[in-house]
């Protein structure tokens, strides 16, 4: 009988529900709450739900009340969040985001309203470390972020200790952990601590652990002190030496047209006036030092156009060199596709009239590196005749072996019909997407105009020699060996020579950043 | 007594509990999963094999090169309807298109399908014979055209999740040189004429 009650109930609880969601999602109401470590937030422009189901939060507001830096780049239309190590970059209308430089796909897209970037706020959220519930009874989005902390490690004190989702009880447990445990610290709220287990953020309890003061992470790093910025000029190259009492660790970001370098662990004492230097030596315009956040002195340039450098750790800080780029020194690999490899003989595609695609993409190839070779680079070539010692996966290997700065492979194509022609840059999006589509636009461009082939655009492919290089790599189409007119013209040295001429152009667009 | 209660009460919620995901499903949209309770997707409206025709017989669709030979084009087929559908299809897909049909087949001449199974995973294993690799034209888009035409064509069946081609009963890195077929692939729509 009791349980008959029971059912009773929860059938009208039920039937209550479905009569409540059928009332309001007519409605389509799209307002929402927003709460931040129990505060409400209100910005000028209200948080929404988005078509996508994803609620948008205006990025500036809500991140500057989380002490998050915000920047907007209008050239690319694009936002910069910065909170502690983290480093998020998302683009208006484009799903795609980067986080700390790794390419991470979002289920909606940020929009611009009213004049405020709105971002999906359990995206931004959740990668700054961050805990988001949803509530939909009285649709409020409930926002906990770790606040930070002097230590760096906590210390399980209680018996066996609970490990959450969340700074509450009523999250999830994550796992049991005995006494005695040091867990990395992230920050704290509401008495409890973020910590880290097994490369995810989990929460413990205050009342079961305590933070280490002496956390020996800290206290080995906490003696590196930033002196100040000794700046070079010397030609087109500038020499920037960071003045400090111990070598450096470093981490170099890109932004736009600025050049970040961040040393971790350190602590500026440099004196005031002393932080920005104006150059304006091509192509470095200032130099600036500071302090960017409690562990970490930020050195940016600014640069007014395109730039290359290297970086040198030394016994006493670190040299930077900037300078402007070109293919001197760059470590190029060419492949000329198929040929003979330790598996067999394998000709590539075959034309009419019998031209053999391995033959033309060896002549083209050779003409390439002889180009690139008398400006300055270090051109590598997987076979040199008919001969490649590797296999198609060890073309690949290679040309990581030998440290590349790109990989290009060289090929012409065919199709069941004769009549397609034309030229088609591929390159694999698996890694290092951006430089990659950037290097296939710049050899796909450059060729069209050179060799005058139809254009047929640049296209991502798994292809198998640009899957496995770690480097930006691209595949290039030449011409179509199946098309007697391309036929006929792949096997002739002049226009082998267009074609190289036009590789070689490309890549010294793309090395010089344009 | 009790026990008879409970099973139809217990009918009386899941069909109310089925009423609720529809009932939400309008509200789509309204935050992040606030509805606990899921059901399977009902398969795909579009899928040609389901699409069923009078006297056992069954629409399947191949994909062919167009005329131009840049691009993937379906080609609906009529098969009768047979225990191993996906065997069948691949058959088809290897004899070409339809006489009179401007299309052009993507597995070179004389391939012939060896073995074919599909595993409660989704993953579909075909095995092709050595002509397959032997009499391929070659090229990166004539490539394409024909590792996508057989994992287009399968993946129509929703019980096929993946495509795992094989040459001989082996795993081989590529058919032409090119497109990387050591691991089972997903399916790709890039090629399909729009």
């Amino acid at each position: 009988m009791r349980a008959r009650a029971w059912l009773r109930a929860l059938l009208f609880m039920v039937l209550g529900l479905w009569i409540w969601s059928w009332g309001s999602p007519a409605k389509a109401d799209t307002r929402v709450n927003l709460l931040m470590n129990g505060q409400p937030i209100k910005g000028d422009v209200a948080p929404y739900i988005d078509g996508n189901g994803r609620t948008m939060v205006p990025v500036r507001f809500v991140m500057e009340q989380l002490k998050a830096e915000v920047e907007w780049l209008e050239q690319e239309r694009g936002v910069v969040v910065r909170r502690g190590s983290t480093v998020i970059k998302l683009w208006i209308g484009s799903r795609r985001a980067l986080v700390d430089g790794k390419e991470v796909w979002m289920d909606t897209v940020p929009v611009l309203k009213g004049g405020r970037t709105m971002v999906p706020v359990r995206f931004l959220a959740e990668n700054l470390g961050g805990v988001v519930d949803w509530s939909s009874s009285t649709r409020t989005v409930t926002l906990l972020l770790a606040l930070p902390v002097e230590w760096e490690q906590v210390e399980i004190t209680g018996d066996w200790v609970n490990l959450r989702k969340g700074p509450g009880t009523q999250y999830e447990i994550l796992t049991t952990l005995p006494q005695g445990i040091k867990l990395k610290c992230y920050g704290q709220l509401y008495g409890w601590y973020q910590v880290r287990y097994k490369d995810q953020r989990a929460w413990i309890s205050s009342q079961f652990s305590q933070p280490l003061a002496d956390s020996p992470s800290r206290e080995e790093n906490s003696c590196l002190l930033i002196r100040g910025v000794e700046v070079n000029p010397q030609g087109e190259e500038t020499r920037i030496k960071v003045l400090a009492n111990l070598p450096c660790q470093y981490k170099v970001n890109r932004w736009g047209n600025r050049l970040v370098v961040d040393i971790p662990n350190s602590l500026l004492v440099a004196p005031k006036e002393s932080l920005t230097k104006e150059i304006s030596n091509y192509p470095v315009d200032r130099v600036r030092l500071g302090q960017f956040d409690s562990t970490t002195v930020r050195l940016v340039c600014d640069l007014s156009g395109p730039a290359d450098y290297s970086i040198e750790k030394s016994a006493q800080g670190l040299t930077l060199k900037v300078f402007r780029p070109s293919i001197k020194n760059k470590k190029i690999v060419i492949d000329p596709g198929h040929g003979t490899d330790p598996k067999g003989c394998d000709p590539g595609a075959i034309g009419p009239t019998g031209v053999k695609e391995k033959d033309v993409n060896l002549a083209i190839s050779l003409k390439l590196a002889q180009l690139l070779r008398q400006a300055g680079a270090q051109v590598y070539l997987t076979r040199e005749g008919e001969y490649c010692p590797y296999d198609l996966r060890g073309r690949a290997t290679y040309a990581n072996q030998v440290g590349a700065d790109i990989f290009v492979s060289i090929h012409a194509d065919a199709s069941p019909n004769p009549s397609a022609s034309g030229t088609t840059t591929y390159y694999c999006p698996i890694r290092q997407a951006e430089e990659r589509r950037r290097l296939a636009r710049c050899l796909q461009e450059a060729l069209v105009a050179e060799a005058g082939r139809k254009d047929r655009g640049i296209r991502e492919a798994n292809f198998v020699v640009i899957k496995y290089t770690l480097m930006p790599s691209v595949l290039v189409e030449t011409a179509f060996l199946s098309n007697p007119e391309e036929e006929q013209l792949l096997n002739t040295p002049s226009f082998q020579e267009k074609v190289a001429r036009g590789l070689y152009r490309g890549i010294v667009n793309y090395f010089s950043g344009t | 007594m009790p026990a008879f209660f409970r099973f139809r009460w217990g009918w009386a919620l899941m069909i109310l509990a089925l009423l609720l995901v529809g009932g939400c499903g309008k509200g789509k949209g309204s935050g992040p999963a606030p509805v606990q309770l899921q059901l399977p997707p009902p398969p795909e409206g579009e899928t040609a094999a389901q699409n069923k025709q009078e006297k056992g017989q069954i629409q399947v669709v191949l994909y062919f090169a167009d005329p131009s030979g840049n691009y993937l084009v379906p080609e609906k087929r009529p098969l009768p309807k047979v225990e191993g559908l996906a065997r069948a299809t691949v058959e088809e897909l290897i004899k070409g298109p339809a006489p009179g049909s401007p299309n052009l087949p993507t597995i070179p001449k004389g391939t012939v399908l060896r073995d074919i199974n599909v595993r409660p995973d989704g993953l579909c294993r075909v095995d092709f014979s050595r002509e397959l690799i032997k009499n391929h034209s070659g090229g990166s888009l004539g490539e394409s055209l024909t590792v996508y035409s057989i994992v287009n064509t399968l993946t129509q069946f929703p019980t096929i999740k993946q495509v795992q081609i094989l040459v001989e009963g082996q795993l081989v890195p590529t058919i032409a040189g090119h497109v990387d077929v050591s691991s089972a692939m997903t399916r790709n729509e890039s090629l399909i004429k729009p």
